[in-house]
């Protein structure tokens, strides 16, 4: 079927959105044109706002309006812990168990050699150089249990150790190989409670 | 033991079949056609929505039919006195859905609902094939048995390939540390799973194989890639995990300088291999054609019994072709040994292979 150049425009840009087909694009599309126009506006106006705003914060790499996040910027944070995440969306799963006062390392990634990721490729460095001036007494280290996330984590826990930091993972109640991002709440306060020396 | 029987089979667009329902007799069953009549494919319907997995490699777009958009296989019968229905709806892309009962299930969920049991005339390499095919042959029964079992299995399979990616690039040796300690705690947990499991094959496998009528006692044992011997698998499972790890990590810093070499993991249970020994001899390379397929059928009967005993229902016997690849003494000890009682759908080109009496209380369904 042959859209109107400006559709086609639209469904390729949608297409390449993670998660979204050609039938989802699709249907977004249609509902945008069927929308009013303030409807693509906010929509238009949003995307571009969080792209001006929002940077990665220069000590722990999640995402930041300010210069640094809302944890980094906290001086309640108990400073002396940093809990190593994959990504920014892992953040967010950990701060709602309300279970963890301390701070966040987003690594960006895990090592996966078959995507040619390695820890140069990651925030590996800079958790290092975090951990130089030892006011860091413990690291948790809450990567996915998936195969890549376990081999991280171990990574991790032999290039710490030896820095004379405490070295946990979280452990329990998280169903192996999934991803943290799916696990609800109180498993997640569960295993951060149970975790455990690396 | 729960009592299993399969009533009805549709396929719709499933490989070459458009549309064709069967009604699998109580006991057996023989599918007989042509060659390319798709009689395999009428068994490996039933396999990949009991198991899903076939008994051939397969990708999940094959299974529908040139230019159709989807493919459906229903499966009805009974299970514990209750009716049951499962079906199998793959998309020409791919995508696959089971259900059971009307709920939608994974594929690891539908482990040992309805188990089945399925014997090719690629099987028949069991003990002179390479490696590999004995491994395949443990790692397909647990992955059916047991959905810990598969999980393991494809961690290890991830870790391996990982690694492998890595011995190839030449990283670093911190991050390669990291990977060997994975392989090692991983593959330890695999090979005393499939350990634990040979074992309970060994045990009924060894009788049938005497029953079968082999002069030879036979004796079955595992050749891990740690070991120069070989050795029996209540060693391995005595050693437990961390004697196994142990084993591993040695092994793997004895071979470490040509794993470098070849970019490719030469210590793990991906190495292991299981040994049938007749008379102090490896049969491999030293048993006739006669005794192979001997073998190979006790392994089967085997695989049935493990089936039944773990699963506590009695495996649906899906036999493609296998009876003329076979003697009239090896046809007539399959009878006996798997047939017996069972609920079995075999295929055949020529009804011949069977005596009268069988089948004059067997279903044939022409194809």
């Amino acid at each position: 079927m042959l859209y109107a150049p400006p559709i086609a425009r639209l469904l390729e840009e949608l297409e390449r959105l993670p998660g979204v087909g050609p039938k989802s694009a699709q249907r977004i599309a249609y509902f945008i044109l069927r929308s009013d126009e303030q409807v693509a506006g906010r929509l238009a106006e949003a995307l571009l706002e969080v792209k001006r705003a929002i940077h990665f914060c220069p000590r722990c790499h999640d995402f930041a309006e300010a210069e640094l996040c809302e944890v980094c910027a906290d001086p309640e944070r108990d400073v002396t812990i940093i809990c190593v995440v994959e990504e920014p969306r892992d953040v967010v799963a950990i701060e709602r168990t309300g279970e963890y006062r301390g701070l966040y390392h987003v690594l960006g990634g895990v090592i996966s050699p078959v995507d040619g990721i390695g820890p140069e490729q990651l925030r590996v460095r800079e958790l290092l150089d975090r951990i130089a001036d030892g006011t860091v007494k413990e690291v948790v280290v809450a990567t996915n249990t998936t195969v890549e996330g376990e081999t991280t984590a171990l990574y991790l826990a032999r290039m710490l150790k030896p820095l004379g930091v405490r070295v946990t993972r979280i452990a329990s109640g998280l169903p192996v190989g999934g991803d943290l991002e799916y696990a609800d709440e109180v498993t997640l306060g569960r295993a951060l409670e149970a975790r455990r020396e690396l | 033991m729960t009592e299993l029987r399969l009533e009805g089979l549709r396929l719709e667009t499933f490989r070459n079949h458009r549309d064709v329902s069967i009604q699998p007799a109580g006991g057996l069953t023989v599918v007989v056609g042509p060659n390319a009549a798709g009689k395999t494919n009428l068994l490996e319907a039933i396999a990949v929505t009991a198991s899903g997995d076939s008994f051939r490699p397969f990708s999940w777009p094959d299974l529908v039919l040139e230019g159709e958009a989807s493919a459906r296989v229903g499966l009805t019968g009974i299970r514990a006195g209750a009716r049951f229905e499962a079906s199998l709806e793959v998309g020409s892309t791919g995508a696959k859905t089971f259900s059971y009962n009307g709920t939608r299930r994974r594929p690891s969920e539908m482990a040992g609902k309805i188990p089945v049991v399925s014997f090719v005339p690629e099987d028949l390499s069991l003990s002179k094939g390479s490696s590999d095919v004995r491994r395949n042959a443990l790692d397909a029964l647990g992955r059916q048995l047991s959905s810990a079992y598969e999980r393991i299995r494809k961690e290890y399979a991830r870790i391996v390939r990982q690694r492998n990616t890595l011995l190839r690039t030449r990283a670093d040796r911190n991050a390669l540390d990291a990977w060997d300690a994975r392989l090692a705690e991983v593959g330890a947990a695999l090979e005393i799973q499939r350990a634990r499991l040979l074992g309970r094959i060994a045990e009924e496998m060894v009788p049938a194989h005497e029953r079968m009528g082999a002069r030879e006692p036979l004796v079955v044992r595992l050749l891990p890639s740690w070991s120069e011997e070989q050795v029996s698998h209540e060693e391995v499972v005595a050693l437990g995990r961390d004697g196994v790890r142990e084993r591993l990590e040695r092994r793997m810093a004895e071979v470490g300088e040509k794993e470098r070499e070849r970019g490719h993991s030469l210590a793990g249970p991906h190495r292991d291999d299981v040994v049938f020994v007749l008379e102090e001899r490896q049969a491999r390379t030293a048993a006739s054609q006669g005794q192979h397929r001997t073998i190979a059928l006790a392994w089967k009967a085997a695989e049935a019994a493990v089936v039944s005993q773990v699963t506590g229902v009695r495996p649906v016997l899906l036999l493609d072709d296998v009876m003329s690849e076979l003697d009239r003494s090896r046809r007539e000890a399959l009878s006996s040994e798997m047939l017996g009682g069972a609920q079995a759908i075999v295929t055949t080109t020529n009804l011949d292979y069977f005596d009268e009496h069988t089948l004059s209380s067997a279903g044939v369904v022409q194809l």
